[in-house]
């Protein structure tokens, strides 16, 4: 399975970053580019159906979504498929992040003054 | 005379000449190949050697754990820990990452934990202290997974912490039911504020307790389906409701996965712990 890639897009003040591919490791640096070009309170982190994320993709999204949240962005993450959604519950991300089916869902209007909280 | 202006004798001695760099180049890379298995059987070794030989006794319950590597050394770990107050901790663990690259945090966590267990006077303390010295211990990215059970046997109950592993199963044999232990929980070391909460299950005759590494419910078939925690749930009821052992459940669940996974290479490492319940002695 192809190395993951991130595309930026901007939906009113959301912005949405699309995953496709293999989450791992190596997608460190694609993801980091990804987060820091979505400069915005809120954002959308919504994988593809196809996106198989590992464990070490696991620790590379934590690795930024933990200092991100803490640092007061609030961010809303997709998964199509109920296998990787119950992995976001088992570690521990739901408690901290909303979790998504579909994109259409996650980047419906945001209540305001949510930012940094979910 | 060839078209470069050698003789044919030339050519057949530097032809000889190469064959023989060959036969060195591919002898050298065999010392090299052998030295890396060698070095890689020694680590596999060692990792086993963490793992017990045999399932611990205690009357009134059975055991059986399992661990095979997707390659000669792996991120996963089980162990058994005999407190001195009679009861008997059981973990199962999972390290970030795949094959050498996993093994070196799992013997950190190995020896962390073995440390905490036996000079921690309380074990519910234990996943805050593991997570919070794990954070500082290993390197950037890289966490542990560890699902332990505490088991009590004069109350028959069995207290269970989770930090990202696959919900264990417990099979309800009064019910016939399976139900999920649902404890959510970062892995130890990604967050150092993460809070862990512990379930107490009691156990019943017939009872079981079904521990798995996410390489089994993630374990892929030829058309890139996951096994999935339903399929591993249909499977474990039905050794249950047979009323098999731990070791025959356990069997089971290794022999399902195989078939399962059919022709596909085995991706990640397959760890289980099988707590069965019995009647009082």
């Amino acid at each position: 399975m192809r190395e993951a890639s991130a595309t930026v897009s901007h939906e009113r003040d959301v912005v949405v970053i699309r995953v496709s591919g293999y989450v791992s490791r190596e997608s460190s640096p694609e993801l980091e580019r990804a987060l820091a070009q979505a400069d915005a309170d809120r954002t959308v982190l919504a994988f593809d159906d196809d996106c198989f994320i590992d464990s070490t993709g696991l620790a590379a999204l934590m690795a930024f979504l933990l200092p991100a949240k803490a640092a007061g962005r609030a961010i809303r993450l997709v998964h199509p498929r109920v296998h990787f959604r119950r992995v976001f519950d088992v570690v521990g991300l739901s408690g901290d992040f909303e979790v998504f089916a579909d994109l259409a869902t996650a980047a419906r209007p945001w209540p305001a003054g949510d930012a940094g909280t979910t | 005379m060839d078209d470069g202006g050698k003789t044919r004798t030339q050519l057949l001695v530097e032809l000889q000449q190469l064959r023989q760099q060959f036969r060195t180049l591919s002898e050298v890379q065999q010392q090299l190949i052998d030295r890396y298995e060698r070095d890689l059987r020694r680590a596999h070794d060692m990792q086993m050697g963490l793992m017990p030989r045999r399932a611990p006794r205690m009357p009134g319950f059975d055991f059986a754990g399992y661990c095979v590597p997707a390659r000669h050394v792996g991120g996963d770990l089980y162990k058994y820990h005999q407190l001195q107050d009679g009861r008997l901790v059981g973990l199962l663990a999972d390290a970030t990452g795949h094959a050498m690259e996993a093994m070196i945090p799992i013997m950190i966590f190995a020896g962390i934990v073995e440390s905490y267990l036996t000079m921690t006077a309380s074990v519910d303390e234990v996943f805050g202290n593991l997570n919070l010295a794990l954070h500082t211990a290993l390197p950037p990215q890289t966490f542990v997974c560890l699902c332990m059970g505490i088991l009590e046997p004069r109350t028959r109950t069995l207290s269970i912490a989770n930090s990202g592993c696959p919900y264990p199963f417990h099979y309800v044999a009064a019910s016939g039911t399976l139900d999920e232990v649902a404890l959510d929980g970062y892995p130890l070391g990604a967050n150092p504020a993460a809070v862990y909460e512990m379930a107490r299950i009691a156990l019943a005759p017939g009872d079981r307790v079904v521990f798995c590494s996410d390489g089994v419910v993630e374990t892929l078939n030829d058309r890139g389906e996951f096994l999935g925690h339903e399929g591993l749930a249909d499977r474990i009821l039905a050794g249950c409701r047979r009323g098999l052992s731990a070791r025959e459940i356990l069997r089971d669940i290794v022999k399902d996965v195989a078939a399962f996974r059919g022709d596909v290479s085995q991706a990640d490492d397959i760890t289980g712990i099988v707590v069965g319940a019995q009647e009082r002695p």
